[in-house]
């Protein structure tokens, strides 16, 4: 879209990276999902170049590099340790990347956010676990375009703070405590700026390296991208409710696809499902419940999760929800072993 | 019955010939051959027009679907089981022969052939059918959405369902007290095979995709394997299909088909309409070879016994030399693998030696393939359809490699015929349905996968 290069041009003369502005990057909200659309996907996970997603973590598939996978392992994804490395960072001075002291283990996605849309739910995540790969797909091509550069400008921002002195990084832990607290009350104005476009003013942990977006139809090509229990949190936000009877096959959650979203995760792992639509709550509970790999997390479990606050305020959709007033309904559930006997 | 009377048909297309010559109407759009039907075509009764009188002409099409079809008929689906049966379909209809090649039931037995009869024709051709493990059974789904289960001793029908969608692919599990049937939206179908077991399916599995094959392994807890247009080949436990096992994932086009096999127990192959066959770990989706059928098969094409075809509207790469590979069996017999492909007049077998597949062995064949069908320690291969009418041949195996069987394809030759043919007629090629849809796949059909 040209209309942005314009725009670019003609504001300000601010130099450097430039946040997208979401209003070119509009496109309607449905996609037949069973349409076979030239998606580019590969062959199966270890033909994928990550590289291309997160330049930090990988290396470029070349004759060398075989598998592609790189660097280092994510730490273990605890918010705790998002303000101790921020320190650590710090410390390191400029171009400082999150290797250090990590171990020499391959590299891989482990957050994915289904249906990402504006990525809202990413960049308010990305602070939180800033070691921890985390992945926004989503089928329609503005919307991947749009949080593509949205992510470039975000780490241009990153880089070009870290170059100067005496700026202030985001205190990750108090801002988690704030949120979890401030969930029983009602939203505030001014809070929506920041996680509406990330941070430009402050360090985060992590710079936003960890964070991508890509185009795939996540009910076709899961498995083409994760292998077998590697995702440890799967985000399933808002999603399409398709009313009609003879659309349910193609809602995101459903019998048939929880099979495969159980094959990509981990024993442990963690879907987080949330909607504004009661019927679809109440369908997808159902399901759910009624699939033997998945159990559900007690709401009173969820309280100490730092992502949560994060999936009921960071997005778009929740935003507009919260606008109108209207109710959110969140429902966790972990992925167990199979307990089938014969 | 005037209009079934065959002078009548004769003279009728005679007539209609001479006239078309006169009026110099090229070969193609002079008629061949015609079905007479003495109830019009109407708003109501059949809808085949629209209330401003116009023919619906995919309506008109799938009322005269068997007609159409009982005038080109080649075998497409070659099935055996384990006590030496062989079921030939084609169209609506079915033979069953033994194996010296005479036929000993039909759909379209009368009281002279001494034939069982099995009741049929069915209303709509036969998309897939499947003997049971243990042959006791044998099952066919058609396009208008029935499952027809049989009892092979006797023949007679121990089923009759209809399905909700019509299914692409059949097998029985293990026990045989179920089939599972697989549909173009990629579900795959747990069928109770007695009338104890009520009418309605369940869903054992999902694939997001248009699902071509399914069949079980052969281990004590056997593992599903179900196929996709996707180059998808899902291992998935049972009955708990909800446990994905493993994804194997290398086909780059729609697999066709999958073969388990007992000397191999840990091992899949798979053909795909990507020209190759793929060896599989089914424990771990791990693909342990791949073999290019171009490798052994360029030759036909340069020879010209494998002719290319103009591109159409429905298939978009037929001028081009591609392999799909339609079928792919293993023969218990020798461990060994066999494989077919479209337009290709020869049969592969594959030796299967030290957890690989070794050299395989090509053999010519009089015309390119449908279907085979593994005997015991020979082959039965279905051809497309042909000027000369050859339907079937069979081979055996000498000790060394397979030669053609002369005495069961004589057998066969002589029993063996399906309906009436008065032109070439066509079978439709596996990469009609396998392309997948930004090719612009034609309305019709697949129009209800837009829903």
């Amino acid at each position: 879209m040209t209309s942005v290069s314009n725009e670019a041009a003609t504001t300000s003369k601010q130099q450097g990276p430039k946040l997208p502005q979401k209003k070119f990057f509009r496109q309607r909200a449905h996609v037949n999902i069973f349409n076979d659309v030239p998606l580019d996907y590969p062959i199966n996970p270890d033909e994928e170049d990550w590289s291309k997603l997160f330049p930090t973590y990988f290396r470029p598939h070349t004759e060398e590099a075989q598998t592609g996978s790189d660097i280092k392992r994510p730490l273990s994804p605890s918010a705790a340790d998002g303000a101790g490395s921020a320190e650590s960072l710090a410390k390191r001075g400029p171009a400082a990347t999150p290797t250090a002291a990590l171990e020499q283990v391959p590299a891989q996605v482990e957050f994915a956010d289904i249906g990402c849309g504006y990525g809202g739910l990413l960049v308010a995540l990305a602070p939180l676990y800033p070691n921890t790969l985390m992945v926004g797909m989503e089928i329609r091509t503005k919307l991947v375009d749009y949080l593509q550069q949205r992510i470039e400008a975000l780490r241009g921002f990153q880089q070009g703070l870290l170059l100067r002195k005496n700026v202030e990084w985001v205190d990750v832990r108090s801002k988690i405590s704030q949120e979890i607290a401030a969930l029983d009350q009602p939203a505030v104005e001014g809070e929506e700026d920041l996680h509406d476009n990330g941070e430009t003013n402050r360090l985060v942990p992590g710079h936003y390296e960890n964070i991508a977006a890509m185009r795939i139809n996540c009910q076709k090509y899961l498995p083409n991208f994760f292998k077998k229990g590697q995702l440890s949190k799967m985000f399933i936000l808002f999603a399409d409710p398709h009313f009609k009877r003879r659309k349910h096959k193609a809602r995101i959650i459903s019998t048939t696809m929880l099979a495969e979203y159980a094959y990509v995760m981990r024993t442990g792992g963690i879907i987080y499902m949330i909607t504004d639509v009661k019927d679809l709550y109440d369908w997808s509970v159902k399901r759910l419940d009624n699939f033997p790999l998945f159990e559900r997390i007690p709401d009173e479990e969820l309280k100490s999760d730092p992502a949560i606050p994060c999936v009921i305020n960071s997005t778009e959709e929740g935003k507009k929800v919260a606008r109108n007033k209207g109710q959110k309904y969140l429902a966790c559930y972990r992925r167990i072993e199979d307990t089938f006997k014969d | 019955a005037l209009c079934r009377n065959e002078k009548v048909n004769a003279a009728m297309v005679a007539r209609l010939a001479a006239v078309g010559r006169k009026a110099k109407l090229q070969g193609y759009e002079i008629l061949k051959a015609i079905k007479i039907d003495h109830r019009p075509f109407d708003i109501e009764t059949n809808a085949i027009l629209t209330p401003t009188l116009k023919l619906k002409r995919n309506i008109a099409a799938d009322y005269y679907r068997p007609d159409i079809d009982r005038m080109y008929a080649a075998i497409t689906s070659t099935q055996t089981n384990s006590k030496g049966a062989v079921a030939l379909v084609f169209g609506a209809n079915f033979h069953v022969t033994d194996g010296a090649g005479t036929i000993t039931a039909s759909t379209t037995a009368n009281e002279q052939s001494g034939q069982v009869k099995i009741e049929g024709p069915l209303y709509g051709n036969i998309r897939a059918a499947a003997f049971s493990r243990d042959g006791l059974l044998f099952a066919v789904c058609t396009v208008d959405k029935g499952l027809h289960i049989y009892e092979t001793t006797g023949w007679a029908t121990a089923r009759r369902l209809q399905s909700e969608k019509r299914s692409n692919a059949l097998t029985f599990e293990p026990s045989g007290e179920y089939l599972i049937t697989a549909d173009k939206f990629g579900d795959a179908h747990w069928v109770g095979t007695t009338s104890e077991y009520p009418e309605t399916s369940k869903v054992l599995l999902g694939h997001v995709s248009n699902l071509c094959a399914v069949d079980f392994s052969f281990h004590e807890k056997p593992y599903v394997l179900t196929c996709d247009r996707d180059e998808k080949l899902r291992v998935s436990k049972y009955p708990n299909s909800y446990n994905i096992q493993a994804f194997g994932l290398g086909h780059t086009e729609f697999i066709t088909s999958v073969a388990p096999a007992r000397f191999a127990l840990d091992n899949a192959v798979t053909g795909s309409g990507d020209g190759t066959m793929r060896l599989w770990n089914m424990h771990t989706g791990e693909l342990l070879q791949t073999v290019e059928m171009s490798t052994y098969l360029a030759k036909y094409y340069e020879s010209g016994a494998a002719l290319c075809t103009e591109n159409t509207y429905e298939d978009r790469t037929a001028a081009i030399r591609r392999y799909g590979v339609l079928r792919v069996r293993a023969v218990d017999a020798i461990d060994a693998f066999v494989a077919v492909v479209e337009r290709i007049p020869a049969v592969l077998v594959f030796p299967f030696r030290h957890g690989k597949l070794a050299e395989a062995q090509v053999i010519d064949i009089a015309h390119p393939p449908t279907d085979v069908g593994v005997l015991g320690d020979r082959l039965v291969v279905s051809y497309a359809p042909t000027a000369s009418g050859e339907l079937l041949t069979a081979l055996r195996h000498d000790g060394d490699g397979y030669v053609a069987d002369e005495e069961l394809t004589a057998a066969f030759s002589a029993n063996v015929t399906t309906l009436e043919t008065e032109d070439v007629p066509k079978v439709q090629s596996i990469f009609v349905w396998g392309n997948k849809m930004y090719l612009e796949r034609p309305k019709g059909e697949d129009a209800d996968d837009q829903e």
